[in-house]
């Protein structure tokens, strides 16, 4: 077990000092390390602003892709950053910031999910399974010493022989030797839990698609409202996403850059097939052919209030036909 | 002592302890795969019962729902201080002069209030992210005039609230307690069944 | 129809039956375990079809012909050649279209030379998938529609793809590596149908698992630029999903180079080895469907269609299919190796391994779960940065270790002197490590994690170099460097790799300990201090050019000038931020135009100071060096690793699958 002496003190004064150098090393990484250490030029408290951006990169931008309020320049996350900072101002900590906007806009406006429900999975599972694999091998290393050394005070017993010739060679017996176990078989149970892990969330998904696309009662009339909402002096948040590729939203975008006719076109197969974005076809439609002149347009403005008369636009389409 | 045999290597007894039988390839997947199936079948039956239940609101409902309405105060558009407190039904809308569709839905918010006023419900407007001169001009534009607005210039009052967009409409009933959010243009029918329903 | 449109589906539908009867063949040809020329004849023909729509498409788009929908919806006149080029990946049925091609330019590649059974069955796997996409292409895309009535003009791609030139590039190379995993895949699957996992298992799988790694390491730095430059948020990283969802299997395709290297000098970790190939794929795969069906809303996220659910009926497939491959066949693959101890390297590489995957892991929950708790109706939960964060930097700052502490280490050590021979190599690169943390400190910067992370990174930059001069000077007398150099080209690329990983990482501390931002309204004319950067505003200029409505604010950054712009596309109404970046090596200053007042006497800003963001850019080149020098030289000889000195047992000695004579 010891390490075994060298010939000379210099030879071992030698050996010893790169542990010493270590030693000092980690002591002095410590030192500095330690927040607040004196005799150090402090980073100092967090200024407001550092305070404000940190808070902020904690939550989600609720009107962005993907942004958090401290990345966005959206109008809302400007006005969370100027509130958080106000609130910082008044002496609360981050921690009741952030709290404060998780009553206000419910708890996924936090990006750090809490520790609570699920989002304690989120922060328990890696851990618990990191502390698990490390202790499973260090297990393993340990059972496996105390076998050798259990073998070694034992060298005739009858497959020990066997066994110290396997050590070089491929290959043990039929069901293969104890501590090879792990890497093949964690293997295949990393396989099965990646696949269970992608498997389970695709198949609830499947059936999600269609709900997503059947329910409609929320989205058409997010939709209306923004794409009604005038462009032209507040910063618009991205809604690349959207007009990519459904053409219904896209027709409207060519409706509102004054191209009536393309929009029409567009929009007017969608119009007359079932479906979510009906609706919001039959408007662009009817708004496209009024935009053009085309008589049709009172028509179709007209189906559209009768077949949906609670949509969020159909008020405005009234007032447009008591109008004309 | 240990030399180089391996950390995952041979070299030990061939004997099966009552462990290594249990931890056989195909049990584990056997396992797993029942424990996956389980989890499909659960996962998928509380999309069931959700899918089956309300799904009509689930998209607007605002956390604030069924809480306290946040503090509703400051400087007006026109000039004066105010302080809002419960006691009436409220109809809270934020709003900006430079948001399309609070062109139409402004003057309908304006005459709502005019209208419910006998009723005893109130209507406060937050005017967002927006300057005090486009603001009045655009109040005049719409007939709406005399609508009190308070005015939140950089639009700490409508996270306050925790509005994402504008306009949004919320509906705070008597005893100061929010009843109904609505993200985008309201229309009279709305605001009537809410306010009914709370009055 | 159109002439174009029938010419394209003719292509498609060439590649969808030439692939298909491709698997088949090679299915043949692995059952009766004769080579099938044919694959070869199957899979060039594949090539042409897939190739032939993608130029048919190409084409559409560069004549303007609005009668073909693909066309109607993503081009435009007004756009530039480049872009209309590229527009062919900026919606998912064109990006399916590329996806199949490179699939195809897979297959056509394995189809080179017949190897035996198990290079059958891989062929098999590759045309199965590229059949599947090219049908699933065929099939739903409507690519090639007629549009009736004929457009004069389309609305164009999308305007986050039109503003940098990187959107070029990224995502072609993102596919490449991502496609590129199908290789290792199919040999893993062939691996298990034919029991071989041995030496030819490891060689068939090296070179094309390097290639895709390249591709995608490099796919992965270009679109963290493209970010940078265009999305004008300041930041090149946000855990998005999509971004998510090429860094799993990147992470799973490192630990697999790694793998591959303890299979290759011990013999141990086939069936891990085998398990990490499948896994990156089934990662690759998962990806495109989020990407492509919509489920998470990302930024990057452009294509989203009705193909989610055929995805996942072939994920599903594939899932089920290998599970019950691995359950028939693990038992049977191979006898199990050592590694080595836990203080050799194959110790230390299998460790790095075990971190990989635990961080992939870590993603894939992190990314998965907001989306089934929404699905199950269980509450809401977004998982964000911080969360990231928090999980990732104690991996990196392990894997940093490791990559100190592997190198140094033998394969088969011998007692405790070969530790104490590692302590002492690393003695002073420890020295240098600890002299760069406390210098960083003393200068007045904190954050534990940064500091760390430079500390090690003087550790690893100084091992490394100390390992090779003493490498250079030991070498054999009468040896010239250059020859030197030759013999050590693989060893010096590994070296090269994670240097270069460290300065990513480096940067990565460093932009994000110390950034600072701050949002300003400025008057023309006047200077102001924003996160210590004098700023003036020299004017306000609007323009419209191509049907692209431009505001831009001419500024003076610290006497540099430069202009930040909006850009908004009336066709999309959208509006892009083009950010003025200033780059350095101490960092850059990133400048977004948020507005502007009319009267162009005002214009209001947010000016971020981010250091050392360039150090990720120039370690992502070095990365993509190192890989690609790493690569074993195109073989001259039968053979050309010595197969005494290989412990690996040549293929033919591995016990047959059930039921062989």
């Amino acid at each position: 077990m010891d390490v075994t002496v060298p010939t000379g003190r210099g030879r071992r004064r030698l050996r010893l000092l790169p542990y010493a150098v270590g030693l000092v090393a980690l002591v002095v990484l410590v030192l500095t390390l330690l927040p607040g250490m004196p005799g150090l030029p402090g980073t100092g408290s967090p200024s407001l602003d550092d305070r404000t951006q940190d808070v902020a990169a904690r939550l989600r931008c609720p009107t962005c892709v993907g942004e958090s309020a401290a990345d966005s320049t959206s109008p809302v996350a400007e006005s969370m950053r100027s509130e958080a900072r106000r609130q910082l101002a008044q002496g609360r900590s981050e921690d009741q910031v952030v709290a404060w906007f998780r009553t206000r806009y419910g708890a996924d406006i936090v990006l750090d999910p809490q520790r609570r429900g699920l989002g304690w999975v989120l922060w328990a599972a890696p851990p618990v399974a990191a502390l698990a694999v490390v202790g499973g091998i260090a297990g393993l290393v340990v059972v496996r010493r105390r076998r050798l050394a259990v073998r070694d005070e034992a060298p005739d017993r009858a497959d020990a022989g066997a066994d110290t010739g396997a050590d070089d060679e491929p290959g043990g017996g039929a069901d293969g030797p104890a501590l090879a176990l792990p890497a093949g078989r964690l293997a295949v149970v990393v396989t099965v839990a990646v696949g269970a892990a992608v498997a389970v969330p695709l198949l609830v998904l499947g059936g999600r698609g269609d709900d997503a696309a059947a329910s409609g009662s929320a989205a058409p009339n997010d939709a209306t409202s923004e794409a009604t909402s005038s462009p032209s002096s507040s910063p618009s948040s991205s809604t690349a996403s959207n007009t990519a590729t459904d053409p219904v939203a896209r027709a409207f975008a060519l409706l509102r850059a004054g191209r009536p006719a393309a929009a029409e076109r567009l929009v007017r197969p969608v119009s007359r097939r079932p479906g979510a974005d009906r609706p919001l076809a039959l408007l662009v439609l009817g708004l496209a052919q009024r935009a053009e002149g085309d008589p049709a347009a009172t028509a179709t403005l007209r189906a559209f209030v009768e077949r949906y008369p609670h949509h969020a636009a159909a008020a405005q389409v009234r007032r447009l036909l008591a109008a004309s | 002592m240990n030399g180089a045999h391996g950390l995952f290597g041979h070299g030990l007894g061939r004997r099966r302890t009552w462990w290594r039988r249990l931890v056989r390839p195909r049990l584990v997947l056997g396992v797993a795969g029942v424990v996956a199936l389980i989890a499909v079948a659960d996962l998928l039956g509380a999309l069931h019962g959700r899918s089956a239940g309300d799904g009509a609101d689930a998209g607007a409902a605002s956390p604030l729902i069924g809480r306290h309405a946040p503090a509703l105060s400051g400087p007006t558009v026109a000039g004066t201080d105010y302080r809002w407190r419960p006691g009436h039904v409220t109809v809270v809308n934020i709003w900006a002069s430079w948001c399309g569709p609070c062109r139409d839905e402004l003057p309908l918010i304006a005459r709502f209030a005019r209208t419910s006023s006998p009723q005893g419900v109130r209507v406060v407007t937050i005017d967002s992210r927006d300057g005090i001169d486009p603001a009045k001009e655009f109040l005049a534009k719409v007939g709406a005039r005399h609508l009190l607005a308070i005015h939140d210039p950089n639009g700490r009052l409508a996270v306050s609230w925790g509005a994402t967009g504008i306009p949004e409409t919320f509906v705070v009933d008597a005893h100061g307690v929010i009843r109904a959010h609505r993200i985008g243009e309201v229309d009279a029918a709305w605001l009537t069944d809410e306010v009914g329903r709370w009055t | 129809m159109t002439l174009i449109s029938a010419i394209g589906l003719f292509f498609l539908a060439l590649a969808c039956c030439a692939s298909f009867s491709t698997a088949v063949v090679a299915a043949w040809a692995g059952l009766s375990g004769r080579p099938e020329p044919l694959t070869r004849w199957g899979a060039l023909a594949t090539l042409v079809g897939a190739a032939g729509s993608v130029l048919t498409l190409e084409w559409a788009l560069v004549t303007h012909d609005f009668a073909v929908r693909f066309v109607a919806e993503n081009g435009s006149r007004s756009t530039p050649l480049y872009y209309t080029l590229t527009s062919l990946w900026s919606a998912h049925d064109g990006s399916l279209l590329l996806w199949c091609l490179v699939i195809a330019g897979y297959l056509a590649f394995l189809c080179r030379r017949m190897r035996g059974p198990l290079h059958a069955w891989a062929v098999c796997v590759v045309a199965a998938a590229t059949a599947f996409f090219c049908c699933l292409a065929f099939a739903t895309g409507g690519v090639f529609d007629h549009v009736d009535p004929v457009l004069h003009d389309g609305p164009g791609p999308t305007p986050l793809l039109q503003s940098n030139p990187a959107m070029g590039i990224h995502p072609p190379l993102l596919y490449l590596g991502l496609v590129g995993l199908v290789v290792p895949f199919a040999y893993a699957v062939a691996g298990l149908v034919t029991g071989r996992v041995g030496r030819d298992w490891r060689q068939a799988v090296a070179g094309p698992l390097r290639f895709a790694w390249v591709a995608l390491t490099a796919g992965i730095v270009l679109g963290a630029w493209w970010s940078y430059a265009v999305l004008g948020w300041g930041g090149y990283w946000s855990w998005d999903p999509v971004e998510n969802s090429s860094l799993m299997p990147w992470l799973l395709a490192t630990a697999l180079l790694h793998g591959l290297m303890v299979q290759r000098r011990t013999g141990a970790l086939p069936v891990w080895n085998l398990s990490l190939a499948i896994g990156a794929f089934l990662l690759a795969a998962t990806g495109v469907l989020l990407t492509r069906s919509g489920v998470v809303a990302s930024v990057h996220s452009f294509a989203d269609s009705g193909i989610g659910p055929v995805l996942l009926g072939f994920l599903v497939a594939l899932v089920v299919g290998v599970v019950a491959l691995v359950v028939l066949r693990v038992g049977r693959l191979a006898p199990p190796r050592s590694v080595g101890t836990p203080a050799s390297r194959g110790g230390a590489l299998l460790a790095g391994n075990l971190v990989l995957v635990a961080l992939c892991a870590t993603v894939l929950l992190g990314t998965v779960l907001p989306v089934l708790a929404e699905a199950a109706g269980r509450g809401q939960v977004s998982v964000g940065p911080p969360y990231y964060d928090r999980m990732a930097v104690p991996a990196v700052l392990v894997l940093l270790l490791l990559m100190v502490v592997g190198p140094l280490l033998r394969w088969r050590p011998e007692g405790r002197d070969d530790l104490a021979r590692a302590v002492r190599r690393l003695a002073v690169p420890l020295a240098v490590g600890v002299a760069v943390v406390v210098v960083v400190r003393l200068t007045g910067h904190g954050g534990t994690a940064a500091l760390l992370v430079f500390g090690l990174a003087g550790l690893l930059v100084t091992s490394a170099v100390v390992e090779s001069v003493g490498d250079l000077r030991r070498r054999p007398a009468g040896r010239g460097p250059t020859s030197w150099l030759r013999r050590h080209r693989r060893t010096l690329a590994g070296r090269l790799a994670h240097v270069a990983f460290v300065v990513v990482a480096v940067g990565v501390a460093g932009s994000s300990a110390y950034a600072s931002v701050g949002e300003v309204t400025l008057h023309r004319g006047r200077t102001t201090d924003v996160a210590g950067v004098a700023v003036r505003l020299d004017g306000v200029a609007r323009s419209t050019e191509g049907g692209v409505r431009q505001t831009r604010a001419r500024l003076d950054l610290d006497g540099e000038a430069t202009t930040a712009a909006l850009r908004y596309f009336p066709t999309h109404e959208t509006t892009v931020a083009a950010p003025a970046i200033l780059s350095g090596l101490g960092g850059d200053r990133y400048v977004t135009l948020l507005a502007a007042e009319q009267s162009g006497t005002t214009a209001t800003i947010r000016l971020a100071v981010n250091p050392m963001v360039s150090w990720i850019w120039a370690g992502g080149a070095l990365l993509v060096l190192g890989g690609i020098l790493g690569a074993r030289r195109p073989r001259r000889r039968p053979a050309d690793e010595p197969v005494a000195d290989s412990p690996e047992a040549p293929d033919a000695l591995l016990p047959e699958p059930a039921g062989a004579p």
